[in-house]
């Protein structure tokens, strides 16, 4: 099991949703929800710890592969991207949620963490993603409609931030 | 910034320049997503949602920490 003490948040969204814990966490955790509001993706998740994460693109190809640290009182898992050119051998990330009652609404935080000085530019990339999966999460929670989001290709710079950080892999060092 | 797409906005607010150790970061950084979710909601449902206290989420944050 890896050790998530070593990780450090880097990317933080926060939203209240009118709706309860539960079915927050049927949102994040049930394929059929997560193809509404996750650009068709659809999550495949044994909920224990050690447990597989899998994210199923629209066409079955596995976008996202993970394996599960925590599930009690936040859902953290380890994510690596399949399904994207080189991607994969950058060092895994740490994709967690905490779900709480706040008043009448849920607070969930969506929180990706790192375990080295992930540049700006790699980071962009879940910047530019959550908060259109996590809008969409709460539209179709409150109004039963997702918002129609298009996933798009790498933020300009990524690509070559991620082959830049394969070729040098400042984590070794 | 608004930009509109399709039936769709996206919106956001850039609140910067603190001075180091700032106690209203600490309540803003909880404000804007309440107010946000809440300006959401209504948008979409015609219903805003219930405010908590930014002062109460502050401390509640601090006390986790």
């Amino acid at each position: 099991m890896i050790d998530i003490s070593k990780f450090r948040p880097k990317t933080v969204y926060v939203t209240y949703i009118a709706s309860t814990p539960e079915k927050v966490w049927r949102a994040l955790t049930d394929p059929v929800f997560t193809r509404q509001y996750f650009f068709g993706f659809a999550v495949d998740v044994e909920p224990k710890i050690g447990g597989a994460l899998r994210l199923l693109a629209p066409d079955g190809h596995v976008h996202v592969r993970g394996q599960i640290v925590d599930r009690d009182r936040r859902f953290i898992s380890t994510w690596v991207v399949e399904g994207m050119q080189g991607y994969s051998e950058l060092p895994e990330c740490l994709v967690g949620y905490e779900i709480e009652q706040s008043g009448e609404a849920v607070r969930l935080t969506m929180i990706e963490s790192h375990s080295w000085d992930v540049p700006e530019a790699i980071l962009k990339g879940g910047q530019t993603g959550w908060p259109k999966i996590l809008s969409s999460l709460k539209s179709v929670l409150e109004t039963g409609n997702p918002v129609a989001m298009k996933m798009e290709g790498p933020p300009p710079g990524m690509t070559e931030a991620v082959q830049k950080a394969l070729a040098e892999k400042p984590w070794l060092k | 910034m608004v930009e509109a797409s399709k039936g769709q906005t996206k919106l956001t607010v850039t609140h910067d320049e603190f001075e180091e150790g700032s106690r209203i970061l600490g309540m803003i950084r909880n404000g804007w997503p309440a107010v946000l979710s809440s300006l959401k909601s209504f948008l979409e449902t015609g219903q805003g949602l219930e405010q908590p206290s930014w002062d109460d989420e502050e401390r509640k944050r601090a006390a986790q920490a």
